[in-house]
């Protein structure tokens, strides 16, 4: 494929979900999945996908700089710019899903800073400037001597990042799939899984398109970095249910998740097939399996299940999360209500909403592929003999 | 910010003008209650009062929705005949204890609460409440995020998702913003009472009393001393303003 | 930006008053855009000038003061403002030319949002403040010194 024609295909997707934001905008979000029960729907998936990813595509550049190995200086300038570009495709999707986009300026400017989104807000901003601040160090020769201090700065920020983000679910004290302190912990991990596959399909694909050589000592290195990761995740969300399953009060919400009771099984199906299944154990599989361990496209395929897992552990998290009726009335069973009180809501996206998703992930795309196009983000080689230090020809 | 100039207090004013506004109909039938009460047009609403209400599950008549109609009637809601995303600020609950069976009936709405989970979580400050105890949404910048619906433990918030026209003058309330019980704050800076709690009175069942919590001379005060009223969700010490009696 | 905003608009708004004058002395004929709704400045809550380059800072003043500390004086409200220069029941709605704020907030192409959540033209039940006294929006504001 053509660099033009891939950026007019990723462009196509661009435009498709800016003509969904109108179509939303213009006719009011009635005419998406969303409703009164389910407020935060599949753009919010996506997004806050890409924004958790974003921290994660940045732990190539922090494995180097803050912990000075060798082998992935050469790797370290694309890890930016991927965690950069994945911020702006999940800030469009959450700007472009707003009721009012057109107040952009409002969320810039007024604060409460009693709200974690607001700080939110500040922590985005101020991840734009310190990666930016450090990939310029990186590529500027004369900065270059300075590249550590920024890297450590921004280890410490993409941290407090995703922190903010898990900590927007876990502060929300009034339903039971959230209210937890270990979403923010759960979260950084989350970003280290989803970033790093994100990295690795990128980096694959960058250097198989643009002919340059990728030796096996580099792709192995983060493939097991990868496997850990992905074996990370799997071990907070067990601790997560665990923690839920020994309160007796969120035993309605595990068996609504775990078990698909009280109308959930959609909910269910998704996390046992889409992210447990699909986005943790087959790719545990394939990153370990003895036969395949120098196989570029069974990593790849692992990387894209990962990505796929990824959004399957969002939307149990998101939809599942508010789909579960909340308990207003402890002790008591709701009869009756005009606006669903004790009542499964079942979510359904819409076109739009999922065109609108998919054009912040091609917005990425079209920022890395015009990153690499323009600055040398990319080594014109990671062959083994120039990335490994200890590398001896057989 | 804005200065807060307040010259003398809401209690001398009301004395002196009590015997004055008392009894002004505004129209056949419809009385201004407790319009002694009525804070000048030109002074900011205080913390003196904390305007809050209390709700008799055992007054409350199954089936009844007075207070429904007459808020949708009121703040200009109109349905769209589609109930999953037309706004709602009161609705009608009926319950049935589990333990016991009771059955009872109540009206939601949003419990103005002292400790408001919505305006924690507002990024921009457009979940607010006034001095005196009355949760708002300042839709003058409000960004449409709901993250405020998210928080909230009643679900008493509404996303508007139509464009809506014709509001009421006093009610203003647009597509792309969170809208939710203004306890009729335009009546209550008047001096009157919300629509729900006339409504509740109007029908008879007298389930309703409006009312300032910090005055204990007041009706609700007075009855919550006697009787008390419960909070829903009171584990989460958001210490509301609306509060019930019978469950 | 802003600043060249203002400024433009201010400069259009200059315009737009002359050509307003010159309009009423001489009958210009076809001149749709120009067709301002009556503005009755005699009786407005300050002089037509003042008006028309300060408007928006009188009720953004007001709209913050009401909405979060209760106050509700009339002079500087919004509501007061579509009860004097929209007819009750008016055919022309926000966005036509022939109403009161379009007519120059088109010409001016200063787009503005108030209208997506209050009523642009008054409450059928409400009477025309205009026609209840001669200065409806100091009528019932007896504490004086107050929004100034």
């Amino acid at each position: 494929m053509g660099y033009l024609s891939l950026l007019a295909f990723l462009g196509a997707f661009v435009l498709a979900a800016l003509g969904s934001t109108y179509y939303m905008e213009h006719n009011g979000h009635w005419v998406t999945g969303m409703n009164n029960q389910i407020v935060w729907g599949m753009p919010h998936v996506f997004a806050v996908f890409l924004i958790v990813a974003a921290s994660g595509a940045l732990n190539v550049a922090s494995i180097s700089s803050v912990f000075n190995q060798k082998i992935y200086k050469p790797l370290a300038p694309l890890s930016t710019l991927l965690a950069l570009a994945l911020l702006i495709g999940g800030l469009m999707i959450l700007v472009l899903d707003l009721g009012r986009p057109d107040r952009l300026i409002v969320a810039m400017t007024k604060y409460n800073f009693k709200s974690i989104f607001a700080w939110n807000m500040i922590l985005y901003n101020g991840f734009f400037v310190i990666v930016g601040v450090y990939a310029w160090f990186m590529l500027d020769r004369t900065m270059k001597k300075y590249s550590r201090y920024a890297g450590f700065a921004a280890f410490i920020w993409r941290l407090a990042l995703t922190t903010g983000t898990g900590s927007i679910f876990g502060f929300l004290v009034a339903r039971p799939g959230y209210d937890m302190a270990m979403m923010a912990p759960m979260f950084i991990i989350m970003s280290f899984s989803f970033g790093l596959a994100i990295y690795l399909l990128v980096l694959m694909a960058s250097y198989n398109w643009t002919n340059r050589p990728l030796g096996d000592v580099v792709v192995n290195r983060l493939r097991k970095l990868l496997g850990v990761f992905v074996a990370a995740v799997l071990y907070f969300v067990i601790v997560y249910h665990l923690t839920n399953l020994y309160a007796t009060e969120h035993h309605g919400f595990e068996a609504f998740m775990l078990l698909g009771d009280s109308g959930g099984s959609k909910y269910s199906s998704i996390f046992w097939i889409g992210q447990i299944l699909l986005g943790s154990l087959i790719p545990l599989a394939m990153i370990y399996a003895p036969g395949v361990a120098n196989c570029r496209k069974t990593l790849a395929t692992a990387c894209v299940l990962i990505i796929i897992g990824g959004l399957a552990q969002m939307y149990t998290i998101i939809i599942g999360g508010q789909a579960y009726p909340m308990e207003i009335f402890p002790g008591m069973e709701v009869l009756e209500s005009t606006f669903a009180d004790g009542v499964t809501t079942i979510y359904s996206a819409s076109l739009p909403e999922i065109l609108l998703g998919l054009g912040g992930m091609a917005m990425s795309m079209i920022v890395v592929a015009l990153g690499i196009k323009v600055l040398s983000f990319l080594p014109q080689s990671l062959a083994d003999d120039v990335a490994d230090p200890h590398y001896k020809a057989e | 910010m804005i200065e807060k100039t307040i010259n003398f207090s809401r209690r001398s004013f009301v004395g002196k003008t009590a015997t004055a506004a008392a009894g002004i109909s505004i129209a056949p039938g419809v009385f201004l209650h407790q319009v002694a009460n009525a804070k000048p047009a030109d002074q900011a609403a205080t913390s003196e009062v904390r305007w809050g209400m209390l709700i008799n599950t055992n007054k409350c008549a199954t089936g009844c929705t007075a207070c429904v109609s007459a808020c949708n009637e009121e703040n200009g809601i109109q349905s769209n005949d589609r109930p999953e995303s037309d706004p709602q600020w009161i609705r009608k609950v009926k319950l049935r204890d589990t333990q016991t069976g009771h059955v009872t009936s109540l009206p939601m709405m949003c419990q103005h609460c002292e400790n408001p989970p919505c305006v924690d979580v507002c990024p921009t400050g457009a979940s607010m409440k006034r001095e005196d105890g009355i949760v708002l949404v300042d839709k003058h910048i409000c960004i449409g995020c709901r993250y405020c619906m998210m928080a909230c433990p009643y679900k008493a918030r509404s996303f508007v998702h139509e464009t809506i026209t014709d509001q009421k003058d006093y009610a203003p309330r647009g597509k792309g913003t969170v809208e939710s019980c203004t306890m009729c704050v335009h009546r209550v800076d008047d001096g009157g009472t919300p629509a729900c709690v006339e409504a509740c009175n109007a029908a008879e069942h007298g389930a309703m009393i409006f009312g300032d919590l910090k005055d204990p001379q007041s009706e609700i005060s007075k009855e919550l001393e006697k009787h008390g009223g419960k909070q829903i969700r009171a584990d989460l010490r958001l210490n509301t303003g609306v509060r019930y009696q019978g469950i | 930006m802003l600043q060249l905003k203002q400024l433009m608009h201010k400069s259009l708004l200059a315009i737009l008053g002359s050509a307003a004058i010159a309009a009423s002395s001489i009958a210009v004929a076809d001149s749709a855009l120009l067709d301002i709704a009556k503005a009755k400045s005699d009786q407005c809550v300050a002089d037509t000038k003042e008006m028309r380059a300060n408007h928006m800072e009188k009720i953004l003043h007001q709209r913050d003061k009401t909405l979060r500390e209760g106050i509700r004086t009339k002079q500087h409200s919004l509501k007061e403002c579509i009860n004097c220069h929209v007819e009750k029941n008016s055919a022309a709605r926000f966005g036509d030319n022939k109403h009161f704020c379009s007519s120059c907030h088109n010409f001016a192409a200063v787009t503005i949002d108030c209208f997506q959540c209050h009523a642009d033209r008054p409450d059928s039940d409400k009477k025309h403040s205009l026609n209840t006294s001669s200065f409806p929006h100091y009528a019932d504001n007896s504490a004086e010194g107050v929004s100034k």
